[in-house]
């Protein structure tokens, strides 16, 4: 496949110019036509038992498009500040399936749920449609762009002619890029200021490092060659700074390979889904991180075991001399042979590395926590080595939570005229006590450039909305080492405009700022941008052909070796003292960023909503998670609503039971409870962000995501919490199977007879392939991106949560938690989809032979024999067949997304995991076409590529060399219940585990 | 008894007439449309010799043939203006020049043209033209009939599915190849 993605074309397909669509038939009109050399049924025939439909050609053909053939175009994922390289599918015109960027050093293939989300972002129907103003009336009412530009320039002059220009803020997201040095001096220009807000912008970090090796920033972590990786409440597999480039490197340094593998040991209040990837969780007490790092780093330090000059070692001594493992243990509740175990184990593994971050871990005394982490990475040398200064993260340039909060102030005493707002809600992000609304009421002129109605953009006098990340030329760069370049995948699908196209041509009619800003388009600003990249980085070359080359590869992937730094004398003056939480509560209140939502800026996004959250299986809703012991004394039991009271606010939602919580601390997943922000958002769950105090960690003014006491009382009321996994136990049935280290080192355990038993019937016969998967528990980290891939490449319904309630929901691949308490607490995690059963159990029960075993080894449905007798998932051992009970529809346009290549089906039709058949075809049509065998690897399912830690891998188990063939004969092999003789298509391998079972 | 017998045999009767009716206007559908524009398969492929690829052109490369652009058509028509005469069609006499005439008002306008659909294959079937034509060398007129005998093109075969598989059963060159010819999965998707 990837000789076609490369062949990545340099201009957007269907741009302008191209006179693809010129008078006469709308563009929107021509879209719908368009998807159909395939037809759109007008009107029915009176005998003919097929419809009447249209063939429409093309006036012009754009000369990238070949109809039936899908092109690939580079971009760069801006759904989160991580900034993923992608690869993007269009077919006809329009963008139909997103993929990771194999040469994006940052994802490297993969992508997250979110990632993958992106497309329902693109065709949203509660996007904003065109540029809006608000009329004499108050409400917001639709405008032409010349009209809402003139609006804007009219509003800047009278703010200058009053000398008032320096009240004029624009405040954006992180985008690092041209975009922001185009902002920056154009707000400067006018004489404003720039500020960036990121709702997770880890100040904390920055200033630990500034402190311990006098570099303000947030470095990258070169996890994949870590052998011992403690990590104190970073979720680096959710969202924690580069959460699809960790899962990564985290699956290289953690899943089993060789006999080997490496430890992973996470220290947090509450079990996240980072966590349960963990070999061993550590439930401190929250707030106490610093101790445990310092009474590690005191047990390191008094063996003699640091890497540091002796210097050093007495400075640190003298730091960290009052926290022995014992007084430790007090402070944190983490027994003392833990502390000593840990500083042994993580000296001696070396090379090692110490993360700190997180929700978990944001309390008002986050810096000196993180300082004490940085000093544990240090005395074990990992400094310059897992740790890299070179490279760092434009997250960095974030403002500060508290610069925010003094943007607000500002606000709210009227000195703030003009404030231009670009993809942040903090109407939404920011903590409820920080009155943010009431100072947005106080701004004269508020513009949001934002493309959906969210809280923010609601309360906006002039509205023009940008295009999406799929619709528009710009660049990010995430990490110094990365210079990302997006383009269009396809025309705008509503009547929006780039944002700095809009700056560019308002630009031309501000006095004094034309001749600054002299290019015409945006796109011809990047290029300039990029003209001076080009001069740095290979100046002997020509720029088109860098252009082009860069263009289609996503960008400029550099590798930067980490610097050495040393340890700042600053350090010794860091005092440790334990942070204070705000109210008077029993109960620590913790809200935690969701993998799903990010901030809440996936809430729009039905995929997102239907992907079950790993660790409850909830969909579409806020709970609150509650340990068991907690649940038990005022009475809660799950689907109760938990009335949760802080001295700022009160929320209700309902609760979730569960072990991985501390009894003393309760959470409340974020990205819900939106008062706005479309059909799929609006009134569902709640904002746990409300009722937080505006609380900062004081050394380096973030926000205190952990700082909150609060009081939790049952109201009553219960309702089903609805989730799609209700039990959490195997019965014992070894469905998700794991095995120890030492077994496998000693190679004394139990293997699986994967051979097949006597049958009565004949064996089937496989002609040329049979297809088949492996999928390895030890990389598998839960977080459900195969899932949303799936959903995108298959058409799959999604059904709301009604329809979940009652088990109707449609995902063919689902991650099944199951939950091990014999030994500590564990989760493990696996992906259940069609196993392709050699003898399947629904084939014969089938009445009107509409699934079937084909050749190839697939279980086949076919959707027009199916006449919806159910027999079939009545039958099956694995529940993965799903019944279409309606025919659902996608709100246009979200139905522009659907992929060609699939069937869509309707009601009264079984449905299940095809192993992606379409891909297959198309794997073997090319093979055929180049007059070949189809080579190992060629053909990937959308489940095994969008997976960010390569659990899956898929092929042809006829072909004894292929990769999944030897991982079919793999010592850590089983099949899920095999024991009935389904003989599956797909062998799981083990979980690894240290020392339990 | 037997007047039992005989209402059976009345209700069979009747039957069969409804079905001899249906299948006859089922069949009957086949007959070419009014397209918006008379254009002739027969002068341009039959009496010109343009072959079926020079306007169907990802026929060998993709699923789909490819409908001719407008400016495709225009191609050549800006140069061919057509013969001011009568064309006789199904007793109806038309004027070729107007009819080409009017490919330049959908031109100008930049309007492409509305054609009615003759050859349908429903959206779960999984057909490609590359894979026939291309590899398999099978000749269009196998599933399109003579287009460059047809005035307006008719549908010739009904592109069902036992049409589909009886052609692939006489073309699978051994038992292997007949099974996979006659997988549901070859052609359903």
């Amino acid at each position: 496949m990837s000789e076609i993605k490369k062949g990545g074309s340099t201009k957007p397909v269907l741009s302008k110019g191209e006179g693809l669509i010129t008078g006469g038939i709308k563009r929107r009109d021509f879209l719908k036509i368009l998807g159909v050399v395939g037809g759109t049924a007008a009107i029915t025939g009176g005998c003919s038992p097929e419809p009447v439909e249209k063939i429409i050609p093309y006036v012009i053909p754009p000369d990238t498009i070949i109809p039936g053939i899908p092109k690939w175009y580079a971009s760069t994922c801006m759904e989160c500040p991580a900034g993923c390289g992608i690869l993007v599918k269009n077919r006809e015109g329009r963008a139909i399936k997103i993929e990771g960027n194999p040469l994006s050093p940052i994802n490297s293939g993969g992508t997250c749920a979110r990632g993958q989300a992106a497309l329902q972002g693109l065709y949203n129907p509660d996007r904003i449609g065109g540029p809006h103003t608000r009329n004499s009336s108050g409400r917001l009412e639709p405008t032409a762009w010349d009209e809402a530009e003139s609006i804007l320039v009219e509003k800047i002059k009278e703010i200058r002619s009053k000398g008032n220009g320096n009240k004029i803020v624009f405040l954006t997201n992180n985008i690092s890029g041209s975009l922001n040095r185009l902002i920056d001096d154009w707000v400067n220009a006018l004489g404003g200021r720039h500020i960036v807000y990121e709702t997770f912008s880890h100040e904390p970090l920055k200033e630990a490092n500034r402190i311990s090796f006098g570099i303000n920033k947030i470095p990258t972590y070169h996890i994949e060659e870590t052998k011992y990786l403690l990590s104190f409440g970073a979720d680096m597999l959710e969202t924690w700074l580069s959460p699809v480039q960790y899962a990564r490197k985290f699956s290289e340094m953690h899943g089993y390979k060789n006999k080997s593998m490496g430890k992973f040991v996470q220290v947090e209040p509450r079990l996240s889904l980072t966590g349960v990837s963990a070999d061993e969780w550590i439930a401190i007490r929250p707030g106490t991180e610093a101790f445990l790092a310092l009474g590690i780093a005191n047990a390191i330090l008094s063996e003699g075991a640091a890497s540091v000059t002796s210097g050093e070692a007495d400075k640190l001594n003298r730091l960290v001399k009052d926290y022995k493992p014992d007084v430790v243990s007090l402070i944190t509740e983490v027994p003392t042979e833990t502390i000593t175990r840990i500083a042994k184990e993580f000296v001696e593994s070396r090379p090692s590395l110490a993360l700190g971050g997180g929700a978990a871990n944001t309390s008002s005394k986050s810096t000196e926590t993180l300082v004490a982490i940085n000093i544990l990475n240090y005395i074990a040398g990992n400094v310059g080595d897992t740790v890299n200064f070179g490279d760092t993260l434009t997250l960095s340039n974030a403002n500060s939570f508290r610069e925010i909060a003094s943007l607000v102030d500002s606000m709210s005493k009227g000195e703030v005229e003009l404030l231009l707002i670009y993809n942040v809600n903090p109407s939404f992000t920011l903590p409820k006590t920080l009155r943010f609304d009431e100072a947005l009421k106080k701004v004269p002129f508020v513009v949001s450039f934002s493309s959906f109605m969210d809280e923010t953009t609601e309360q906006a006098n002039l509205v023009l909305p940008d295009h999406t990340t799929l619709e528009k030329w710009g660049d990010y760069t995430p990490q110094d080492s990365v210079y990302g370049v997006i383009q269009p995948i396809m025309d705008p699908v509503f009547n929006t405009k780039s944002i700095g196209d809009v700056i560019l041509s308002i630009s031309k009619k501000i006095e004094g700022l034309e001749s600054q800003f002299s290019s015409n388009t945006f796109y011809d600003y990047l290029r300039d941008s990029w003209r001076g990249i080009q001069t740095r980085l290979a100046p002997d070359k020509d720029f088109e052909a860098f252009w082009t080359d860069k263009v289609e590869r996503g960008g400029i992937y550099r590798e930067i070796a980490p610097i050495q730094v040393r340890l700042s004398q600053e350090v010794s003056t860091v005092s440790f003292s334990e942070p204070k939480f705000e109210g008077e509560g029993a109960i620590y209140f913790m809200a935690y960023p969701s993998y799903r939502y990010y901030d809440g800026r996936g809430a729009n996004k039905p995929w997102l909503q239907e992907l079950p959250d790993a660790i409850t299986t909830a969909v579409w809703d806020t709970w609150v998670e509650i340990n068991p012991e907690t649940a038990r004394k005022i009475g809660v039991k799950e689907g109760d609503f938990l009335s949760i009271e802080s001295p700022y606010g009160n929320i209700t939602t309902q609760a979730y039971i569960y072990k991985g919580i501390r009894p003393d601390t309760i959470a409340v997943p974020i990205g819900l409870g939106h008062k706005s922000y479309g059909r799929y958002a609006q009134n569902r769950g709640v904002n746990p962000i409300e009722i937080l105090p505006v609380l900062t960690d004081e050394a380096s003014g973030g926000f205190a995501w952990l700082s909150t006491k609060v009081n939790v009382s049952k109201t009553g009321k219960r309702e089903q919490l609805v989730k799609t996994q209700d039990s959490t136990s195997q019965e014992g049935r070894g469905i998700a199977q794991a095995i120890t280290l030492k077994e496998l080192e000693s190679g004394v355990h139990e293997q699986h007879e994967l051979g097949e038993k006597f049958d009565m019937y004949p064996p089937q016969k496989y002609i040329k392939h049979r297809w088949g998967m492996s999928i390895d528990l030890s990389k598998c980290i839960g977080c459900g991106a195969c899932v949303t891939a799936c959903y995108a490449e298959n058409n799959i319904p999604v059904v709301g949560k009604g329809q979940v309630a009652k088990r109707r929901e449609m995902s063919w691949i689902r991650i099944e938690r199951f939950y091990h308490e014999d030994n500590g607490f564990d989760i493990r995690f696996i992906p259940m989809l069609c196993q392709h059963c050699g003898n399947a159990p629904c084939e014969p029960v089938c009445p009107v032979y509409a699934t079937y075993h084909n050749h190839e080894g697939l279980n086949a449905m076919i959707y027009n024999r199916c006449v919806g007798t159910r027999y079939c998932s009545n039958n099956c051992t694995y529940k993965v067949r799903r019944f279409n009970w309606f025919t659902y529809n996608w709100p246009e346009p979200l139905n522009w997304q659907l992929n060609p290549d699939v069937s869509v089906r309707t009601k009264g039709v079984m449905e299940k995991c095809t192993f992606c058949v379409q891909r297959i075809r198309f794997g073997e049509d090319r093979a055929r076409d180049e007059e070949r065998n189809v080579r190992d690897g060629e053909i990937i399912p959308a489940c095994a590529q969008a997976c960010p830690t390569k659990v899956i891998v898929f092929g042809d188990l006829k072909d004894g060399e292929s990769t999944v063939s030897h991982l079919a004969k793999d010592e850590r092999g089983y099949r899920v219940l095999q024991e009935v003789n389904t003989q599956p298509a797909i062998t799981y391998l083990k979980k690894v585990t240290w020392d339990k079972a | 008894m037997k007047k039992l017998l005989k209402g059976c045999s009345g209700v069979l009767l009747l039957s069969l007439i409804f079905l001899g009716f249906y299948l006859y206007t089922a069949e009957s559908s086949t007959k070419a449309p009014e397209q918006p524009i008379f254009f002739s398969h027969k002068i341009h492929s039959g009496d010109n010799q343009i072959p079926c690829q020079y306007c169907h052109s990802y026929v060998t490369e993709s699923t789909m043939p490819g409908i001719p652009s407008m400016q495709k058509c225009m191609g050549c028509h800006t140069f061919i203006a057509g013969k001011d005469e009568e064309y006789k069609y199904d007793g109806k006499a038309i004027n070729i020049q107007k009819e080409i005439q009017k490919v330049k008002e959908y031109w100008d306008k930049k309007q492409p043209i509305s054609w009615i659909r003759v050859n349908y294959l429903p959206d779960f079937v999984y057909f490609t033209h590359k894979r026939h034509v291309l590899r398999e060398g099978i000749e269009c007129k196998t599933c399109h009939g003579e287009v460059e005998k047809m005035d307006v093109v008719q549908r010739v075969y009904r592109l069902q599915m036992g049409w589909c598989v009886s052609c692939h059963q006489e073309k699978a060159k051994d038992g292997d190849e007949l099974t996979k010819l006659k997988d549901c999965l070859t052609c359903h998707k």
